[in-house]
């Protein structure tokens, strides 16, 4: 049936729109019967028509122009109907004509669509249509309708195209106008600023005269609203009025034709002429209207032929525009207008029931004695037209209830007070619940808005569908109801207070009875906390009391002491508690009393840390009086660390003591350099070559030293830095692989060591201590006596925790005067010798991280010298005796 | 040796040091006689003619000392503080000429009584410079006690 692929399909429902047959009103079927459709001319392929209308959907012309075209043309097999709306009303012409370039052109000629027909609604589709036809749709033939008064002007230079002229019939409408009201005096026209409001005044110029001496003709031309409204109100029931246009005020705003129309028709007593079919509804009296339905079908006519084989131009442009005299029964009713002055031809809206029955006279007497009910009924009743919402018909009930002056003509959604969405939800509410009625909000003419249920049954009426409704008004009702609910409310909030203070009075209770339980768990809780603190804690806690003589403190009895106290004195517990503080650490005064006495007599908690010399122990010690005459002690040995911090104090002294050291050696050789660089700067000018060489040498002498310096001082500082773990081995291994290492040395100096110790064996870094007598040996050998070859004993003792080695040379020895400064770095005593008296500070070292000792001895010049080397043993025993005291 | 010139003692480890001294008092032609020993111990036989310095004749006593600090065996404020506890040599001026400038060392050896406190510059005009004022001031302008005051 179509080119498929997947994006004509899309387009094709994104872009058609399908109408459903309806009809509007009855007369319609007559006048489409009128033009049967030529469907055997179609051949069988699928015929496109594009319709392309200036207005938007919605709009009623337009809309009864496509229902035209959707009901007659769309019933046509083979032909698919596309419909595109330019919006024109609503978006400048730039902004539709670029739009709907743009979309035409992706919609359709990107897609490769081509339409059979093109058919234009309107002045702007048409206009738009011929400026763009070479452009979008060459050679298409197009087929236009409601084109204002057409003049074949417009056609110039344009081929196979064809249509339908639209103009509106004023003088017709004028004649239906005086032949309805002949006791008319006056003719107000009304009209505005728009293209259609002047032109229509223009064509109403044109006749004027035929009728200034019939009636007073007066202008209400391009009037704000408040303007209008008041020339309005001047003209009486007889009087006439010719709508033209009123759908822009001057200052811009634009009105719907709903709004326009009622504004018009509300604001004067007189009777209300127009020339477009869609004005009517509103409360126009009728016209010889321009016809929207009329106009679509001529033009779904042409198009028909022309997809028959027909050429456009062979079909002649219809000048004769298809107006129709429309008449509004419920105004005609409200002028008291007879049937009898109505003119032949014409058709009917906005039935009154009371007319249908009037007019077709096969109403039985159950239906006039129905209608006699219905008029004379107590309770609330209105017919409306089922597809406009007007209210054909009111009960007595109903206008007094409402209230309004016309109540009949009225649009039934004028009353109802909920929003179109609400209508639709309550509808769909009341089919859900299976409701016979619908609640409704309905607004009466004195603006009070009331509750109401209304019962509607459809009820046909000589062939036409009017609803019949029953109104029920139940503000009352739900006022009351709410009041009850109200009531109920009050009582059960009441109640619920009740209930609330009762229960927070309990949970209140229930808390008090919890808390005070809560308090007693806690002192008990607190109190064994305590407790678990006294027997757990690390520190030592003793309770203690002074005793006093004469009033003056000379002991301190001890009361109580936790488990701890016996690991950090080592005092018995048992034997502690109760006795006398001289007696326990068998002293004559206990210690500290002065001060003990001074916190158990209200003083200053003391805080202080002390050597306790009866247990030969540092001891961080805090004293508090819980009551008169007697003080806590809290306490911690912090032997270890007071000796640590020794440890430390004395390491610090070290290391500035060797900062200082370095930076003067250091500097030393600096000066030496910078100073002859100057020199030989001076020599090199005065070209004295020896003195020059001289310089240089002196130069050489020092940086060499400084390097010497910087490798000995790294080597030291390495010491002890790097954690090599300790290991066993042999002395001898030690001393073999030591005298291996400076063999070169022993070797010139034709050196011999003894060595005795086989079973020794060290415990440690083995680098260092192989460093340590590598060292020593080398001492021994650089330090020789001149005509004596040098020999070294080496011998070692394994004593109970340390090694003792001994290592005695026959070398020059020391004057016992310098031995004290033999082992601080950069120490020298022999200036002659090389190196930069780093050897013994480096042995110092090495024993030191070992925690041994270095003694070194001699019995004076000459007579040899001898290093006594203590080693500690393993030390593993000890870290375990450590852990077991922290457990 | 001759008998009127200043005597200076010049005690430095450091040969290098030694001889810049002697080349700058040398320059500047004071009237003075350098004695180099290159230790503490060495500096105290000389001061009371031990050991190898037996004989005051040849070696007498000096006017002046230029005492360096860092020095084998016995260091320099230890020799210092034996020539101030000496009443034969206490005095004798005695000029520290040294590398260190730290506080402890200068107030060391003001308490011991030092006559000034020099350090060695490390730029090489500084050094001169100051060598030449040294001796400038020491040499030629210090009034020195008469050597028979050593009986004294």
């Amino acid at each position: 049936m179509m080119k498929c692929n997947p994006c004509d399909s899309k387009f094709f429902f994104l872009s058609t729109v399908f109408l459903k047959y309806g009809f509007l009103n009855f007369f319609l079927i007559l006048f489409t019967a009128l033009f049967p459709f030529k469907l055997t001319a179609i051949d069988n392929s699928t015929n496109k028509v594009l319709v392309l209308h200036s207005n938007h959907q919605g709009y009623k012309w337009t809309d009864s122009v496509q229902d035209a075209i959707a009901t007659q043309l769309g019933s046509v097999e083979n032909v698919e109907i596309y419909v595109e709306y330019l919006d024109a009303q609503r978006y400048s012409q730039t902004v539709y004509q670029e739009i709907a370039r743009t979309i035409l052109k992706e919609r359709y000629i990107k897609t490769g669509k081509s339409f059979d027909v093109i058919m234009c609604v309107d002045d702007n589709a048409l206009d738009f249509v011929i400026d763009f036809r070479s452009e979008l749709f060459p050679e298409i033939p197009i087929v236009f309708c409601g084109i204002n008064d057409f003049e074949p002007e417009k056609l110039k230079g344009q081929k196979n195209i064809t249509g339908v002229n639209e103009k509106i019939s004023v003088k017709e409408t004028v004649d239906l106008a005086i032949r309805l009201r002949p006791q008319a005096q006056k003719l107000a026209v009304v009209s505005d600023a728009t293209i259609t409001g002047k032109r229509n005044l223009q064509v109403f110029k044109r006749i004027e005269a035929d009728y200034s001496n019939l009636l007073k003709i007066e202008y209400l031309s391009e009037l704000e609203p408040d303007q209008l409204k008041s020339q309005l109100k001047d003209y009486s029931v007889n009087d006439m009025i010719l709508y033209l246009s009123y759908f822009k005020t001057p200052t811009g705003k634009v009105l719907s034709v709903e709004e326009s129309v009622r504004f018009v028709t509300s604001s004067t007593n007189a009777a209300v002429f127009g020339c477009w079919d869609f004005l009517v509804p509103f409360g126009i009296a009728g016209g010889k209207v321009v016809h929207g339905y009329s106009q679509g079908s001529e033009a779904v006519n042409l198009v028909l032929e022309i997809l028959g084989g027909r050429k456009a131009d062979e079909l002649p442009v219809i000048m004769e525009s298809p107006n129709q005299i429309i008449l509004n029964d419920v105004v005609l009713h409200h002028f008291h207008i007879s049937e009898n002055i109505l003119p032949q031809d014409y058709s009917l809206i906005n039935i009154t029931a009371e007319h249908l029955m009037e007019r077709w006279g096969d109403i039985s007497y159950e239906t006039f004695f129905g209608y006699e009910m219905f008029q004379k009924h107590g309770s609330i009743m209105v017919l409306l037209d089922p597809e406009t919402g007007i209210i054909l018909d009111a009960n007595k009930s109903a206008r007094n209830y409402y209230g309004y002056d016309q109540l009949i003509g009225l649009d039934i959604k004028k009353i109802n007070h909920m929003s179109p969405l609400e209508v639709a939800t309550e509808m769909k509410k009341a089919a859900k619940m299976k409701r016979n009625f619908f609640n409704f909000k309905h607004i009466l003419s004195n603006g009070k808005i009331r509750n109401v249920e209304v019962y509607s049954y459809p009820v046909e009426i000589a062939g036409k569908k009017i609803l019949f409704s029953i109104v029920h008004d139940v503000t009352e009702k739900i006022k009351s109801a709410e009041k009850v609910e109200e009531k109920n409310k009050w009582i059960l909030l009441i109640i619920t207070a009740a209930i609330v203070v009762q229960l927070v009075f309990i949970i209140l209770l229930i808390k008090n009875v919890q808390k005070r339980k809560k308090i007693e768990f806690k002192l008990r809780e607190n109190e064994a906390k305590f407790r678990g603190i006294f027997e757990s804690a690390f520190d030592g806690i003793a309770l203690h009391e002074i005793i006093y003589k004469d009033s003056i403190p000379v002991d301190y009895r001890i009361l109580d002491v936790n488990p701890a106290f016996e690991k950090n004195t080592q005092v018995d517990r048992k034997k502690a508690i109760g006795a006398l503080a001289s007696t326990l650490y068998g002293i004559d005064k206990a210690p500290y009393l002065e001060d003990y006495a001074k916190v158990a007599s209200g003083g200053e908690p003391l805080l202080k840390e002390e050597y306790f010399p009866p247990m030969d122990k540092y001891f961080r010690i805090s004293a508090v009086s819980p009551r008169p005459g007697q003080f806590v002690t809290i306490f911690e040995d912090v032997s270890d660390s007071v000796k640590r911090e020794k440890e430390l104090q004395g390491k610090n002294t070290e290391l500035n003591q060797f900062i200082y050291t370095v930076s003067h050696d250091l500097r030393s050789p600096l000066v030496t350099i910078k100073t002859f660089l100057g020199y030989a700067e001076e020599d090199y000018e005065a070209k004295n070559e020896e003195s020059f060489r001289k310089d240089l040498s002196y130069i050489k002498n020092a940086a060499d030293k400084m390097g010497k310096l910087l490798d000995e001082l790294l080597n030291l500082s390495r010491i002890g830095r790097k954690t090599i773990p300790p290991e066993e081995i042999p002395l001898k291994k030690i001393v073999e692989s030591a005298a291996d290492i400076v063999a070169g040395r022993i070797v010139v100096n034709n050196a011999t060591i003894n060595f005795t110790g086989d079973n020794v064996s060290l415990f440690g870094d083995v680098q260092r201590l192989t460093e340590l007598f590598q060292n020593l040996i080398d001492n021994s050998v650089k330090f020789r006596q001149k005509d004596i070859n040098p020999q070294i004993d080496i011998s070692a003792v394994s004593e109970e925790t340390e090694v003792v080695i001994t290592i005695k040379d026959n070398g020059i020895g020391i004057d016992n005067r310098f031995i004290g400064k033999l082992c601080e770095p950069f120490e020298k005593l022999d200036k002659n010798t090389d190196g930069v008296g780093m050897g013994l500070a480096i042995c110092k070292k090495i024993v030191d991280i070992h925690e041994g000792s270095l003694k070194v001895d001699s019995e004076g010049e000459n007579k040899g010298t001898t290093v006594l080397v203590t080693l500690k043993k393993k030390r593993i025993n000890k870290t375990q005796s450590d852990g077991e005291g922290i457990a | 040796m001759k008998t009127d010139s200043v005597v200076v003692l010049l005690v430095e480890d450091e040969p290098a040091h030694a001889e810049i001294v002697r080349r700058n008092l040398e320059k500047f032609s004071y009237d003075n006689t350098i004695v180099h020993v290159s230790d503490g111990q060495e500096a105290m036989d000389y001061l009371n003619n031990e050991g190898i310095y037996e004989d005051p004749l040849s070696n007498p006593r000096p006017h002046l000392i230029l005492l360096d600090l860092r020095l084998p065996r016995v260091d320099g404020l230890e020799v210092l503080k034996r020539i101030k506890n000496n009443s034969q040599l206490k005095t004798i001026p005695v000029v520290v000429l040294t590398t260190s400038d730290t506080e402890t060392d200068i107030a060391k050896a003001y308490s011991l009584q030092v006559n000034s406190y020099l350090v060695k510059p490390i730029v090489f005009e500084e050094f001169t410079g100051l060598l030449h004022e040294l001796g400038l001031y020491w040499i030629n302008r210090n009034k020195y006690i008469n050597l028979e005051m050593r009986e004294i």
